[in-house]
């Protein structure tokens, strides 16, 4: 025997221990798919039935506040929340599958797109999904702030604008840094694998 | 009687056609399936997870299969695909140095202990050399140990026919000069 058909003899020779029962495997692959279809659904309903709830109760309290800055500041975040409820029952299907059935450098290019679409979109989440709902909590902020002047202000009226501009900040670095990073790295590694160079993306 | 040419331009039709032709891509090619996975990630619990994801992916690809290709050639297309995109997202490869060992089977029973420790030792260092390798090489040399044509191959890589015999010599070179190096190597 040659050693060509040796090394072909030697990967097939794989005693393996995991017999594969196709009906066993059937109902596996019906079952995660549908996990994951009911589990993008889930997602979306508790986002959507939270963004709604928030946006009845700001929209009660710009209703309610004489304030014009604190009025104004609900209102604008009411309808951010507005927009992200748009946002999830229009666009919320998930993030697109790349067809696997393409042959190796197309389905490289196409995961490497997706990877870029990815970034871009998170990248661009502070403007249309953080910056509108912490505009709205400055603006009644600083509503407030001025209501509250006129008896002189103490610092502990800072703690709540400090907490949510931490919690902004927090989703902000996860999503622009925490997840890019993640991104970058992988379609690194995939361009790596796949054509033995690193091509960056911005 | 519909003619082969026809039938090869038939979409898959209903929900039974997709649980039978997933059941008899399972059991046809599981075990190549297993192996591929073997050939991407180290340990049997990737593995493992890499086939199942390859599964997945099959059942859903199904309905799409246009039968344009080979029933064979496009399976071993979604599977190499997702084995990339599953080594990619896993972050746990830099494990594989210093990592526990990898769970491989014992040998059959029929060849000497000897024997079977010695080729099971040779079956490992094939196969941690193959993982070693660019994606396209490995993609190459797993279908051809898998017995698909230079045709086939090409049609999977979209590589020309020359192009893949040209790899082909330099990849089984490369793998025999590892096993060779590995055998020298072994205390």
């Amino acid at each position: 025997m040659n050693e060509h058909n040796e090394l072909r003899e030697l990967w097939c020779s794989e005693p393996s221990s995991k017999t594969t029962e196709a009906k066993e495997m059937l109902e596996f692959v019906q079952r995660k798919a549908n996990h994951f279809d009911r589990i993008i659904v889930v997602r979306n309903w508790i986002e959507c039935i939270a963004a709604g709830v928030l946006m009845v109760v700001v929209g009660s309290y710009a209703f309610r506040s004489d304030n014009a800055l604190v009025k104004a500041g609900w209102l604008v975040m009411a309808a951010s929340m507005a927009w992200i409820v748009f946002y999830l029952v229009c666009f919320g299907k998930g993030p697109s599958t790349v067809d696997p059935s393409q042959d190796l450098m197309r389905y490289a290019n196409a995961l490497a797109n997706r990877y870029d679409h990815q970034i871009k979109l998170l990248k661009s989440v502070k403007y249309w999904y953080l910056l509108p709902p912490y505009l709205g909590l400055l603006l009644e902020t600083l509503g407030a702030l001025q209501e509250r002047a006129r008896g002189g202000l103490r610092w502990i009226d800072l703690i709540w604008p400090a907490i949510y501009t931490a919690v902004f900040a927090v989703v902000w670095w996860l999503n622009e840094v925490y997840s890019v990073g993640r991104l970058r790295k992988e379609r690194a590694k995939l361009l790596f694998m796949t054509r033995g160079s690193d091509t960056s993306t911005d | 009687m519909i003619t082969q040419a026809v039938a090869e331009t038939v979409m898959v039709a209903g929900e039974s056609d997709r649980h039978d032709i997933f059941a008899r891509m399972i059991g046809q090619f599981g075990p190549a399936l297993r192996r591929l996975a073997a050939a991407y990630v180290d340990r049997q619990g990737d593995r493992e997870d890499l086939f199942q994801d390859i599964a997945l992916a099959l059942w859903q690809a199904i309905p799409s299969f246009r039968k344009e290709s080979s029933e064979r050639t496009w399976l071993y297309r979604v599977a190499h695909n997702i084995a990339i995109s599953f080594s990619v997202r896993t972050h746990r490869r830099g494990r594989r140095e210093g990592s526990l060992p990898e769970e491989f089977d014992h040998p059959s029973p029929t060849v000497s202990a000897e024997e079977g420790l010695l080729r099971e030792e040779k079956r490992r260092a094939l196969v941690d050399a193959i993982r070693r390798l660019p994606a396209t090489d490995r993609q190459i040399i797993l279908l051809h140990f898998e017995g698909l044509s230079y045709g086939e191959i090409e049609d999977v890589s979209g590589l020309s026919e020359s192009a893949i015999a040209t790899r082909l010599t330099r990849i089984r070179a490369k793998l025999k000069e590892e096993i060779r190096r590995r055998e020298v190597d072994k205390p």
